[in-house]
C-alpha cells in the first residue's frame, strides 16, 4: 500500500510541478486542489517547497488552512510564509495572529515579520506584548513589525517598552519608532510624527544613527517650522548632528532654506562650513551667492576651495566676478579650481563676463581671460582675441594669438598673417606661425584618391603580437572613408588581453606621414592641398614683411608643399 | 543570532574626526587617486589617520576583492576588517590588505551582525555578495550607521529595493550602487548628450542585457551533499533570507547564477548596470517604465519598455547597437550616440556630434562637481554627505525596471506598472512577485 502511495504521490507531483515553479500565465499552470494534495501527501520537502511557490502565485483562502498548518514545521515554516504573505485574502492575517500564540523561536519571528509586512493592524496589542519576549530575535521582529504597522496605538507600544529594552533590543525598537513617525508623518499626523522624534532626540545614550535619524525627521515632520532646528543642529559642537542637518537640508528645497542656510555660515568652524557650503552647491540656488560671495573674502583656504566649487554647480552670471576674483587668490589650489570652473562652466553669460575681462587695464586678467577662452573654445570671443592678439604686452599678446589659433578658420586666416607680418620678436613670430601651420592643417582637403596606404600593422605595438592589416586599411580608404577604427572588429584580435594599438604609413598629396592610434580610437588620415586662398595670402604678405616674419611666412608655405613663387 | 544596540561609540570616534582636520572640499579632480602605502603609514602628504574613511568588506569575492582593490589606492580610507561566510574569502581578503598596507591589522569575522555590532570604528563598508544578500546586507549596514557601497544588482526585489530606499533616507546614510559606468566619462559624454537636445528630443534608449542565460530561472536543487564544517561555511548564512535546500559548493563556488532564488536573470544581470545608463540619458533616473511589451522569445530581447513621457527603452541582447559589454545607445531626431565597454570615445551617428567631447565633459564635471571615479564619488560624498551618483534612488527605480522586465517575461504579456507606488496596475498577479518572504529570523 505505502508503495502505492508513493507512485501516486510521485505521479502527482510530476503532473504539478514538472514545469517549473513560476508558470502562473501557463493554460497547464496548476491548480489550487492539486498543490494542495501535494501539501497533504507525504511529497519530498522539495516538492512541498514547490507547491507552496506556487501557492504564493495562484493560492486562494482556501490554502490557507493547509498553509498556516505549515507554520510550526521547521522545514516548511519559511515556504509557508512564502505562500501566504502574497495572498490577497483577510483569512491569511487571521492564521498568521493565531500563530503568533503557537509559535516560539525563529518560526515566529518569521510569522511576526510577515504580519508586518502584511501590515496587520489587528495584531497590534499581540506584537506589543512581544515586545518583552525573551528571545532577542522575536522581540525585535516584533519591534520592526509594529514599526511597519506605522499607527500611534503601535507607536506607543514601542514608546512604552523602550525603556526596558535590552541593550541588544534597543535599536530594533528605536527602528520601529522610526517607521511610525514615517507614517505618521506621510499620513499627515505630523505633530505625533514631531512627539516620537523629539522623543528619540532625548534618548540616553542613543545610537548615532539614531540621533541623526531623529533630528532629520523631526526637522521634515515639522515642515517650514523645522528650519530652526535645522540651523541649531549646522551650529552644534557635535559634528555628526552638523553632517546630518546638511543631508536633511538636501530634502528641503526652496530659496527660504537655502538664504537660512548660507546666514548660517558665518562664525562656523571651517569643518562645518565645508559642509554646509557643499550642501549649499548641492542646492543649486543663487540665494546663496551673496552669502558665499561675502565668506570667500574672508573663509580660510578649505573653505575658499568649497565655495569655488558650490559656484561652479550654482552657475550664473552672478557666480563669475567671484569665480573671477578667486582667480586671484593667494592660495594655488584655489586659483587652480577657480579657473578650472570657469574653462569648464556652461552658461553664455560666462562668455560674456570672460569677454568683458579681455577688455579689463590689468594684463593679468586678461590674460587669465584669455586662458579660459581657449579652455573653453568660445568662437565667439575670436574676434576679441585677435584685438588682443594685436596689442598690449607680449605675453598677453602671444597667449591670444594660440588661444584663437585652436579655432580659428579660413575666415581668421588673413588676420592671423597680418599678425606675423607685424610681429615685434622671434618668440611672437614663432607663436603666430605655428598658429598658422595648425589652422592650415584643419583646412587641407583630402580625396581618398589622393591616400596611399605603405604599410599597416595592428597589434600589442611595438613589440609584442601583431598582424599586418595593410591590405584591409587600403581597401577601407578604397571605400571611401578616410577615417579607420582601431579595432578587433576591423582586424581580428591578434594580441588577446593586451591593449592593442593600430600604425599607418601612408602618403598623402605626395607627403609621407605615419599616424597611430590607440585600440578604440580612430586613425583619421591627415596630408591634403590648402586652400589655394590661404596660399594666396601667404606669398602676398611675404612680399610685403620684413625679413624675419617673411622668412616664418616662406616656412609656413613650404609646409604647404606650395612653391613660393 | 541577533543584533546588539552597542552603537555609541562610533559616535565620539567620528565627531573627534570632524573636527581635528579641515575637511577637503568634495573633489572634481578627473585624474586618478595618486598611491597609497605613504598615506596608509601616514608619512610626508598622507592623509592622517583620524581624517581617513575606515572601512569594512562583507562578502568579497572575485568582484568585490577587485572593488575592494580599487578602493584601497584612495589615499584617504582605511580598510580594517572583512565579513564573510567563507573561511577561504575571509583569508584571501586579509592577505591582500595585510600585503597592501605592510601589517597584520585587517580583522576576519564570519558573523554580519555580530561584526556590524561590534566594529562601531567602520563608517562604511564594501558589500559584494552574492545577489541575494546585497539587500539585506546594505539594510543591516545602514541600520547600524554605516555608509555602503553595495555590487549590484542591489536588491532581489521590487520590495527589497524600496526597503533599502527607505533606511538610506531614514538614516541618512550615504549609498552607492555599483554601476560605475555612471561614472566614466564616454558614458557621461552620452547621457548629456542625450539629456541638452544635442540629438533632438530623445526617443529612444537601448540597453544591453547579457548574452547568456534566459529570463526564466530553475527552481531545482542540485545534489545534496555533506555540509562542510560553520567555520569554513556557513552554508544558513550564506542562504540567509533565501528558501532553504541542501549544501552544494557548486553554488558557494558561483553556481548559484540562474536560480531563481539567488539571481535576477539575463535582464538583471546587465540590466542593472545599463538600464540605469538608459535611464540617465533619458533624465529618468526618478522613475520607471510604465509598460512593458512581452517578446515571444527567452530572453527578452527586444522588449520595449515605454515611460510616462513616452520615451522608450528597448531591451537588446546582441551587438546590433554597439561592440562591447554592457553598451547603451541614445536615438534622437538629429542622430545618435553610444557607448560601452573598451570605448575612447563614443560611437556617434556623425563625428560632428562628438566635436565637443572633452567640452561636455567637463562641463558635467563642473555643474555637479562629481568625480569621474565611481568609488572616488562615492568617498567624496561619505565626507559631505551628499547623494552619490548612484544612490539608493537610483537604484530602486534602475531595478524596478529590472524586476517589472523580468515578472513580464515571467507572466508571458504585457504589463503596466506604477513607479511611484511600486506596483502592477490592476494586475494581482504580477504583484504577488514584487516581494517574497525571508528565511526567518531575518526580517526587514
Amino acid at each position: 500500500m505505502r508503495r502505492i502511495t508513493h507512485v501516486l504521490n510521485s505521479v502527482l507531483i510530476a503532473s504539478v510541478l514538472c514545469a517549473g515553479a513560476l508558470q502562473a500565465a501557463d493554460a497547464a499552470a496548476p491548480n489550487e486542489d492539486a498543490l494542495l494534495a501535494v501539501l497533504a501527501s507525504q511529497a519530498p520537502v522539495k516538492a512541498k517547497a514547490d507547491a507552496c511557490r506556487q501557492l504564493g502565485l495562484i493560492g486562494t483562502a482556501k490554502a490557507v488552512p493547509a498553509l498556516a498548518a505549515l507554520l510550526g514545521d521547521e522545514q516548511l515554516s519559511h515556504m509557508a510564509r512564502y505562500a501566504l504573505e502574497p495572498i490577497p485574502d483577510k483569512a491569511v492575517d487571521a492564521a498568521l495572529r493565531s500563530a503568533l500564540v503557537t509559535l516560539k523561536g525563529r518560526a515566529l519571528a518569521g510569522v511576526i515579520g510577515s504580519i508586518g509586512v502584511r501590515r496587520d493592524t489587528a495584531a497590534t496589542s499581540s506584537l506589543g506584548t512581544l515586545l518583552k519576549a525573551e528571545n532577542a530575535d522575536v522581540a525585535q521582529a516584533a519591534a520592526r513589525s509594529l514599526g511597519m504597522l506605522g499607527t500611534v496605538e503601535a507607536a506607543e507600544h514601542l514608546r512604552k517598552a523602550l525603556p526596558d529594552a535590552s541593550a541588544e533590543n534597543r535599536l530594533a525598537f528605536c527602528e520601529g519608532l522610526l517607521r511610525c513617525a514615517e507614517a505618521l508623518a506621510a499620513g499627515g499626523r505630523r505633530t505625533e510624527a514631531a512627539a516620537i522624534y523629539d522623543g528619540l532626540r532625548g534618548l540616553d545614550k542613543a545610537p548615532h544613527q539614531v540621533l541623526t535619524a531623529a533630528l532629520r525627521g523631526a526637522v521634515l515632520a515639522r515642515q517650514d517650522a523645522g528650519l530652526p532646528l535645522l540651523l541649531d543642529a549646522c551650529r552644534d559642537k557635535d559634528f555628526l548632528l552638523v553632517k546630518a542637518a546638511a543631508r536633511t537640508s538636501l530634502e528641503m528645497p526652496g530659496p527660504k532654506v537655502t538664504e537660512a542656510l548660507a546666514g548660517a555660515l558665518e562664525g562656523l568652524v571651517a569643518d562645518s562650513q565645508v559642509v554646509l557650503i557643499q550642501a549649499l552647491g548641492a542646492r543649486r540656488d543663487k540665494a546663496a551667492l551673496p552669502a558665499l560671495c561675502a565668506l570667500a573674502k574672508t573663509g580660510g583656504k578649505a573653505t575658499r576651495e568649497a565655495i569655488v566649487h558650490a559656484l561652479a554647480e550654482i552657475g550664473g552670471a552672478a557666480a563669475v566676478p567671484p569665480l573671477v576674483a578667486l582667480t586671484s587668490d593667494m592660495a594655488d589650489d584655489v586659483v587652480k579650481a577657480a579657473r578650472n570652473a570657469l574653462g569648464a562652466m556652461e552658461g553664455s553669460e560666462i562668455d560674456g563676463a570672460l569677454g568683458a575681462m579681455l577688455r579689463d587695464p590689468d594684463p593679468k586678467t586678461r590674460a587669465v581671460a584669455i586662458d579660459l577662452i581657449g579652455q573653453r573654445r568660445t568662437v565667439a570671443a575670436l574676434p576679441a582675441l585677435l584685438e588682443a592678439a594685436g596689442a598690449g604686452e607680449e605675453p598677453v599678446r602671444i597667449a591670444a594669438v594660440k588661444a584663437a589659433g585652436a579655432m580659428a578658420g579660413a575666415a581668421e586666416f588673413p588676420a592671423l598673417v597680418k599678425l606675423l607680418v607685424a610681429a615685434k620678436s622671434a618668440a611672437e613670430a614663432q607663436a603666430i606661425e605655428n598658429v598658422l601651420l595648425q589652422v592650415c592643417e584643419r583646412h587641407t582637403s583630402l580625396a581618398p584618391g589622393e591616400v596611399t596606404i605603405r604599410k599597416a600593422v595592428y597589434g600589442d605595438l611595438p613589440n609584442g603580437a601583431s598582424a599586418d592589416v595593410t591590405a584591409k586599411v587600403a581597401e577601407i580608404v578604397k571605400r571611401g572613408l578616410l577615417v579607420v577604427e582601431a579595432s578587433n572588429a576591423n582586424f581580428g584580435d591578434p594580441a588577446q588581453g593586451a591593449r592593442k594599438k593600430l600604425r599607418v604609413e601612408y602618403t598623402a598629396s605626395g607627403v609621407d606621414r605615419t599616424e597611430t592610434v590607440n585600440e578604440g580610437g580612430a586613425l583619421r588620415f591627415a596630408g591634403g592641398a590648402t586652400p589655394q586662398a590661404f596660399i594666396d595670402a601667404l606669398r602676398a604678405a611675404a612680399d610685403q614683411a620684413p625679413p624675419a616674419s617673411k622668412e616664418a611666412l616662406l616656412r609656413v608655405l613650404k609646409q604647404t608643399r606650395a612653391p613660393a613663387r | 543570532m541577533h543584533e546588539t544596540g552597542q552603537l555609541g561609540n562610533g559616535s565620539a570616534a567620528l565627531t573627534r574626526r570632524g573636527f581635528v582636520g579641515t575637511l577637503a572640499a568634495a573633489g572634481a579632480a578627473l585624474a586618478m587617486p595618486a598611491g597609497v602605502r605613504a598615506s596608509a603609514l601616514g608619512r610626508d602628504g598622507a592623509v592622517r589617520p583620524s581624517d581617513r574613511i575606515v572601512l569594512g568588506g562583507i562578502g568579497l569575492g572575485g568582484r568585490g576583492t577587485g572593488v575592494m582593490r580599487w578602493m584601497l589606492n584612495e589615499r584617504d580610507v582605511q580598510f580594517v576588517a572583512i565579513c564573510d561566510v567563507r573561511k577561504s574569502r575571509r583569508e584571501e581578503v586579509k592577505r591582500i590588505v595585510d600585503e597592501h598596507y605592510y601589517n597584520k591589522d585587517c580583522e576576519k569575522y564570519a558573523d554580519m551582525r555580530e561584526f556590524l555590532a561590534e566594529r562601531t570604528d567602520i563608517d562604511a563598508l564594501l558589500i559584494a555578495t552574492g545577489d541575494r544578500w546585497h539587500a539585506l546586507a546594505s539594510i543591516l549596514a545602514m541600520r547600524a550607521g554605516k555608509d555602503v557601497y553595495s555590487e549590484k544588482p542591489s536588491c532581489m526585489t521590487i520590495a527589497e529595493g524600496r526597503a533599502v530606499m527607505e533606511t538610506a533616507a531614514r538614516y541618512g546614510r550615504v549609498y552607492q550602487t555599483g554601476t560605475q559606468r555612471l561614472s566614466q566619462d564616454t558614458f557621461v559624454f552620452c547621457f548629456e548628450a542625450a539629456r541638452s537636445g544635442l540629438l533632438g528630443k530623445v526617443h529612444t534608449a537601448y540597453a544591453h542585457i547579457a548574452p547568456w542565460d534566459a529570463a526564466e530561472m530553475i527552481h531545482d536543487w542540485l545534489p545534496g551533499q555533506p555540509q562542510p564544517p560553520k567555520e569554513e561555511v556557513d552554508w544558513d548564512a550564506w542562504l540567509g533570507p533565501c528558501p532553504w535546500r541542501p549544501y552544494n559548493a557548486t553554488y558557494v563556488g558561483g553556481g548559484w547564477r540562474g536560480h531563481y532564488d539567488f539571481h535576477t536573470s539575463c535582464i538583471g544581470e546587465w540590466g542593472a548596470h545599463t538600464f540605469a545608463q538608459a535611464q540617465a540619458g533619458l533624465d529618468a533616473l526618478d522613475t520607471s517604465p510604465i509598460r512593458y511589451e512581452y517578446v515571444h522569445n527567452p530572453t527578452g530581447d527586444g522588449m520595449v519598455t515605454t515611460f510616462a513621457n513616452g520615451a522608450k527603452m528597448i531591451l537588446s541582447r546582441g551587438d546590433k547597437y554597439w561592440r562591447g559589454s554592457c553598451g547603451m545607445r541614445f536615438d534622437g531626431p538629429e542622430g545618435w550616440v553610444g557607448s560601452a565597454d573598451g570605448y575612447q570615445k563614443p560611437d556617434a551617428s556623425s563625428p560632428a556630434l562628438l566635436a565637443d567631447y572633452d567640452k561636455v565633459v567637463r562641463a558635467y564635471v563642473a555643474r555637479t562637481q562629481r568625480s569621474l571615479d565611481h568609488v572616488r564619488d562615492f568617498f567624496d560624498c561619505v565626507k559631505s554627505r551628499r547623494q552619490t551618483v548612484a544612490n539608493a534612488e537610483v537604484m530602486y527605480n534602475s531595478m524596478a525596471t529590472v524586476h517589472a522586465a523580468n515578472i513580464c517575461m515571467w507572466l508571458k504579456r504585457d504589463v503596466r506598472f506604477d513607479p511611484a507606488k511600486g506596483e502592477f496596475i490592476g494586475d494581482a498577479d504580477a504583484n504577488r512577485l514584487c516581494a517574497r518572504a525571508m528565511r526567518e529570523p531575518w526580517i526587514y
